[in-house]
């Protein structure tokens, strides 16, 4: 049997969820740096759990962050659905809930427009998906 | 540069086509793709011969993960530029840099991963409204 526990989450910031194509998505608000702290600006983005990774931005957007890229050896592969994607991967520093962190940005090799928010960047932070309110919150 | 090629099967050309035409690349496009994942997933150290400080990297990383490990290394130019303790202190050196850099290749030893393969789940790349 699974234990239950009661745990009290405190909020400290809340963004609305996007409207989709039918349903609304949830996004968070993040500031972005390259590694000689220019400041992109904010980003509204959208937040996929299916995405390993950690922030992947339109191909336009991540020439920003090249001042820091890692090494082809360490550009990453992700399976999809139809097959294997490689990535170009750099640092950068997000700023969330004025709390900066350094983190990865990547784009595809052969381009995109996606804008995504994945695992391994939401794993650092509790996040809660309040869906009737439309909202995504970082909560304490 | 153009390339030629004999005794190709046909049905992978076609495959590759229709793949190449679901995602909005050219044929060119799909086989530097299908290349460049062919020769990560094989683990091969091979390298475009122009990426210059990419090569500087794989040609001293096992000295520097040995004596560095935990550090953050900067190549530029295909030098190595400095190693530094922290972030922070790799962006006061990028931040001095007269001119500007557009790329810069930075590695924190031994953390950052080689051949980092992950998942997304029903990912694809088309453009969404």
């Amino acid at each position: 049997m699974v234990g239950w526990s009661s745990r009290v989450y405190k909020v400290t910031e809340c963004f609305s969820y996007k409207q989709g194509l039918r349903f609304p998505y949830p996004v968070l608000k993040l500031k972005l740096f390259n590694i000689a702290l220019e400041e992109l600006g904010i980003l509204e983005i959208p937040i996929d759990t299916g995405f390993e990774g950690s922030i992947l931005l339109p191909t336009d957007t991540y020439r920003f962050f090249e001042v820091a890229e890692l090494p082809r050896s360490m550009w990453r592969t992700y399976f999809t659905l139809t097959g294997a994607i490689t990535m170009r991967v750099a640092r950068a520093i997000a700023e969330v809930n004025g709390i900066r962190i350094e983190t990865y940005v990547e784009t595809p090799l052969y381009g995109g427009k996606k804008l995504l928010l994945g695992r391994e960047f939401l794993n650092k932070f509790t996040v809660v998906l309040d869906g009737p309110r439309n909202e995504s919150c970082i909560v304490k | 540069m153009p390339l030629v090629l004999k005794k190709v099967s046909e049905e992978k050309i076609r495959l590759l086509k229709s793949e190449a035409a679901k995602r909005g690349i050219t044929l060119s496009q799909a086989i530097e793709e299908a290349i460049e994942i062919w020769v990560r997933l094989s683990k091969s150290s091979v390298t475009e011969d122009n990426v210059i400080d990419d090569a500087v990297w794989e040609e001293r990383k096992k000295e520097l993960i040995e004596k560095y490990k935990g550090k953050y290394v900067v190549i530029v130019y295909g030098k190595i530029q400095g190693i530094f303790n922290s972030i922070d202190d790799v962006s006061e050196f990028l931040k001095s840099l007269r001119p500007k850099l557009k790329r810069a290749i930075v590695v924190h030893i031994g953390i950052d991963e080689e051949g980092w393969e992950g998942e997304w789940w029903g990912g694809a790349l088309e453009y969404t409204k």
